[in-house]
């Protein structure tokens, strides 16, 4: 174990509006994999101390992006994803809806696209769109 | 030269455009127009709507990104979501709406004893219309500031947009705007857009910052910037466009402590694509040509503690009054607006007040320190009043104090603060009613840093 | 084979329109040859929009007789061609005795140049004129005939009164090689064009900055251009529009002018440096000396309130300030309209004038028409409408109630009439100079994604053929969504 490495990194939490500045104190193995979160200060509410071990782990966000509708009058439909899916799909999940198409009327919390990569995430709509 | 006066409204031929009577008639369907409708209807007015889009919602629609809602619903909300809620909630009511339609005017009438009846001319598809109403709410929202406004020299090429006109084309028209970009400024709309640009295929050479520090919410620097390692470049700016037909190269330098270019640090950046997000400003052609007075520092109606302009009757709220940090504010913001406009129009008479507590008085609050502007600038009944502000640059050590003139009669904990947060602070009636005491017709917020213990 | 016209006018700048539609009244066949892919693409674009009302030009000069000619004929102009002329007067500015020399010594060239009702005037004059006029002014050199034109508007009015009387508009055919068969052939020049050969038996060179490039090509006279670059600064519109104050004019210019328009914004202009051919660029140094300029003249004006900074190159021949207008006398059967610098927008109606009497002179017969005519009808400019006029026209068409321009209040209907004019728009600022959609204080940030689909619509292309201005100038590349 003498290889671990232990650093301190400072990052916002982006929980809530407060945007806490957290130090966190991380000891890594050498290929860079968090062996363990040894301390996080600065965060106001427990919820900073979990986004930060979650930040070291498998940083989560929500996704959003668009995607193109047919007959609507709109050219295209704001999407989600119903809970935030790792940071590390958002590109694969982009390519996967470039050539997707949606029929109008829509409306808001629709699911687009169930499971999306396997996630158990649905991508939903955030707007309702009428029919053109 | 009478001349030379656009939109020219001749009197006579107004009188005979068809009327239709309300309350209160709120100008623009964004998160504050909306907002201000819906809290001015739950105060039993009669409300209208105008929009100059064919939907309700705003800039919100193309807001695609999370990161709204936070505060106003406790869940993190897409902008088209937030907008969503509001539209819905509007629809479940009998508010008046007029899409598709530009108000060209605003018309105060004679009367300066009584509350006069607005009269706000309006236009579409279908004509000309005129809404009455004995108040009327600027919710106009605000524009972005140009390649002009912060003189970029160098040549005029197509590729050069603003970051929301750049968003426009990505998130409502489905057209790529380029493949290569630069962005300029580092306020919220500009890292949104490196994030987006990125995801959309668009490689994002680099956004970068006149300014020693980030502009925009530290969110947004870590979820667009550093998520995707888009490099941030602080103190540097544009100095030239390069490119006769379309952009291909921009040149950036470093500044100094002036802001001003330092020669010998310029560097070409090949790309196609210019993106400005250099600041937002309020859009009152209207509120001005309604003879409501601005700030000059939030280039916003100067208000009172209601939200009410120097023109009775006519109140203004969200970003056309000074531009927010969170759409969540402006909904806050903009419902006590529509709730004095209520009050306002149905109590017949001025003065009457959404928080009528106090009696009144007259003071002016001007901002001091690194204070960039206060909000109200006027304030007219002793009461609790929220004071919002902005400070100029970003400190660790700071405190809020209140003062009359040499007298300090409230000081802040001390606290770190930055521009990108638009501050607020309710001011006790305590307060206020020491400042009358002293005789002071004039309270200053200051915001001072202090030397860390 | 190709049609031989008459007369064949190498520039569709101000000077060239105005030439066309001034010959257009004979029983000519003329085309308009442009390199650009639009009116005014050259040095007619960058520029304040002044009458120079004349007195500024040394007596003798050919600029001297056309300038306050000119000047004079826009009022006939204006109303003919239905575009927007305002005779505002204006005031040369003096702050010391020195400068009041220099006063009386452009009210002795004003006289001598025909130019009417020249004055000095005292500082109460001054303040009463233009309040806003500096006060640190003790004298003024108070010009009544000055006036105030949009000079896109002119040009395309212009040429859109040509082509109504039978003139042929070449757009996109930069002339790349001329041929001179011998002065008895019919068809005795030969443009090349990458659209197409023109031939003719006359040729007027129009060609502003490419005029020496033009009469090098015909193998007449061999003159060189310089680019006398100037800036240029828009600014917001303000509540009552600043009538044109003037500095002492230098040597080389006439120096720092600030000026409404005819739209009511204010306008500064221009600074003066020679620079490399072409360079249209800004300069931060050129900007900051306008501003400053024209805080000379007018202390309270809000410099921050910029619309627009541009900039273009004045076409001046090495060696001379002068115009040179008049039949080669090398090339036979060409005639020169070259160095048409500053005041070529104030000329350009008397350099029109002057070119119908040089053809004349050379023997080519001019015949009238009994079907010209003269009037242009202007297309409704919806915000100038009076209410009624716009009611009338939402009621004959919904598109007239869709504003697509908030700043400009340019409604969809007239965007669609900017298009389908003939000469038509074909780019986002070729609408923009029509009907001014994108011409406001936010510069197109709301409009010009809904001008560019417009303009897609009309034109029958693709969103990624739409173009801002010059060809390649496109706005987007295509869609992002819906594709494999």
């Amino acid at each position: 174990m003498s290889t671990n490495v232990t650093e301190t990194l400072q990052f916002n939490c982006t929980t809530c509006p407060s945007e806490c500045l957290l130090t966190v104190k991380v000891e890594r193995s050498a290929d860079g994999a968090v062996v363990e979160v040894h301390s996080v200060t600065g965060n106001s509410c427990p919820r900073g101390y979990k986004f930060a071990h979650q930040e070291l782990t498998c940083p989560m966000r929500v996704f959003t992006t668009t995607v193109a509708v047919s007959s609507g009058d709109e050219a295209l439909l704001p999407v989600r994803t119903a809970e935030a899916i790792p940071l590390a799909l958002h590109a694969q999940a982009m390519d996967l809806i470039r050539g997707l198409t949606v029929d109008a009327p829509i409306r808001m919390g629709d699911v687009v696209l169930k499971n999306l990569l396997d996630t158990n995430i649905n991508l939903i709509a955030s707007m309702d769109i009428d029919p053109a | 030269m009478a001349e030379f006066k656009s939109s020219v409204i001749d009197t006579d031929a107004v009188e005979a455009v068809p009327t239709q009577a309300f309350d209160v008639v709120v100008i623009g369907g964004g998160p504050a127009g909306m907002a201000a409708a819906l809290a001015a209807h739950k105060a039993d007015a009669r409300v209208a709507i105008v929009e100059r889009e064919q939907h309700l919602g705003g800039i919100l629609r193309q807001c695609i990104h999370p990161g709204f809602g936070l505060s106003h619903f406790k869940q993190e909300l897409t902008g088209p979501e937030y907008a969503q809620r509001f539209i819905d909630q509007v629809h479940a009511t009998d508010i008046a709406l007029f899409l598709d339609s530009m108000v060209i005017g605003i018309d105060s009438g004679e009367s300066t004893e009584d509350a006069a009846v607005h009269s706000v001319t309006l236009m579409s598809p279908t004509g000309m219309l005129q809404l009455t109403g004995r108040a009327v709410v600027l919710a106009m929202g605000c524009r972005e500031r140009t390649r002009s406004e912060i003189k970029i020299p160098g040549s005029r090429p197509a590729g050069v947009f603003t970051a929301g006109l750049a968003q426009r084309y990505i998130n409502i028209e489905n057209l790529k705007p380029g493949s290569r970009a630069v962005i300029l400024g580092s306020g919220d709309i500009g890292l949104i857009m490196a994030r987006r640009c990125t995801l959309e295929g668009i490689s994002v050479e680099g956004v970068y910052e006149l300014m020693p520090y980030a502009n925009g919410l530290r969110r947004n620097v870590k979820n667009c910037l550093d998520d995707f390692g888009i490099p941030l470049h602080l103190s540097t700016t544009v100095t030239r466009v390069i490119g006769h037909d379309r952009v291909e190269a921009v040149e950036v330098s470093q500044v100094d402590e002036h802001l001003a270019p330092i020669p010998g640090t310029e560097r070409v950046v090949p790309c196609d694509t210019l993106l400005l997000s250099v600041g937002l400003i309020p859009e009152n052609e209207l509120s001005v040509a309604a003879g409501v007075e601005l700030d000059p520092r939030t280039r916003g109606a100067v208000v009172d503690q209601s939200l009410q302009t120097g023109v009775p009757g006519i109140f203004a709220c969200g970003n056309v009054l000074h531009v927010h940090d969170l759409a969540d504010n402006v909904t806050t913001e903009s419902e006590r607006a529509g709730a004095a406009a209520a009050a306002y129009a149905l109590g017949c008479g001025a003065g009457a007040d959404a928080d009528a507590a106090g009696p009144g008085c007259e003071l002016t609050v001007s901002p001091a320190g690194i204070a960039g502007y206060a909000l109200p600038g006027r304030i007219t009944t002793v009461g609790l009043t929220k004071l919002n502000f902005r400070v100029r640059r970003p400190v660790d050590t700071a405190r809020v104090r209140i003062l009359a003139g040499d007298k300090e009669l409230f000081a802040g904990k001390v606290r770190p603060f930055k521009p990108s947060v638009m501050e607020s602070f309710p001011l006790p009636a305590k307060v206020i009613q020491r400042a009358l005491d002293l005789g002071v017709s004039e309270i200053v917020l200051s915001v001072d840093p202090v030397e860390e213990a | 084979m190709a049609e031989t016209f008459d007369i064949a006018i190498v520039g569709a700048g101000i000077t060239g329109c105005a030439i066309a539609r001034q010959l257009a009244r004979f029983d000519l066949s003329i085309c308009v040859v442009e390199a650009a892919n639009d009116i005014a693409l050259g040095a007619s674009k960058a520029n304040g929009g002044l009458v120079h009302a004349g007195y500024d030009p040394a007596p003798g000069t050919v600029k001297a007789q056309v300038n306050a000619r000119g000047c004079e004929l826009y009022g006939t102009w204006s109303q003919e061609l239905g575009f927007l002329f305002c005779r505002t007067g204006s005031m040369v500015l003096g702050f010391n005795d020195e400068d009041r020399t220099h006063l009386e010594q452009l009210r002795r060239n004003g006289h001598v140049n025909g130019v009417p009702e020249l004055s000095i005037v005292g500082p109460d004059r001054i303040h009463e004129l233009e309040p806003r006029a500096s006060a640190d002014a003790t004298c003024a050199l108070w010009c009544p005939s000055t006036g105030l034109v949009d000079p896109f508007e002119v040009a395309i009015a212009a040429l859109e009164n040509a082509v109504a009387n039978g003139v042929t508009f070449m757009r996109s055919a930069p002339v790349e090689a001329i041929e001179v068969a011998g002065s008895g052939d019919d068809a005795r020049f030969t443009l090349a064009t990458p659209v197409g050969n023109v031939r003719c038996r006359y040729l007027i060179n129009a060609a502003g900055n490419g005029a020496a490039d033009i009469s090098h090509m015909a193998g007449a006279e061999k003159f060189h251009m310089v680019w006398r670059q100037g800036n240029i600064v828009l600014l917001d519109k303000e509540p009552r529009t600043l009538m044109p104050l003037y500095p002492v004019p230098t040597p080389v210019s006439k120096g720092v002018i600030v000026t409404g328009t005819v739209h009511g914004n204010t306008v500064i202009t221009a600074t003066a440096a020679v620079r490399e051919a072409g360079d249209t660029q800004t300069y931060a140094s050129d900007v900051n000396a306008l501003l400053t300029g024209a805080r000379k003249l007018v202390p309270d004006l809000d410099t921050r309130r910029v619309v627009r900074a541009f900039a273009g190159g004045r076409p001046v021949i090495q060696g001379t300030n002068d115009f040179f207008i008049g039949q080669s006398a090398v090339v036979p059967g060409l005639f020169q309209a070259a160095g048409i610098q500053s005041p070529g927008v104030a000329s350009a109606p008397a350099i029109a004038e002057r070119m119908e009497y040089v053809i004349r002179k050379a023997g080519v017969a001019l015949r009238e028409r009994a079907d010209w005519d003269p009037i242009r009808r202007a297309p409704d400019d919806f915000d100038r409408t009076p209410l009624a006029r716009k009611e009338e026209l939402i009621e004959s068409d919904p598109a007239w109630g869709q504003i697509v321009c908030r700043c400009e209040t340019v409604p969809e209907a007239e965007i669609v009439a900017a298009i389908r004019r003939r000469p038509g728009a074909v780019s986002v600022e070729g609408v923009k100079r029509r009907c001014r959609a994108g011409m406001g204080r936010c510069q197109s940030g709301f409009c010009q994604s809904r001008v560019a689909a417009i303009l897609a619509r009309e034109l029958g292309c693709d969103p990624s053929e739409v173009l801002l201005e010059h060809t390649g100038s496109w706005l987007v590349e295509g869609p992002l969504k819906g594709v494999r």
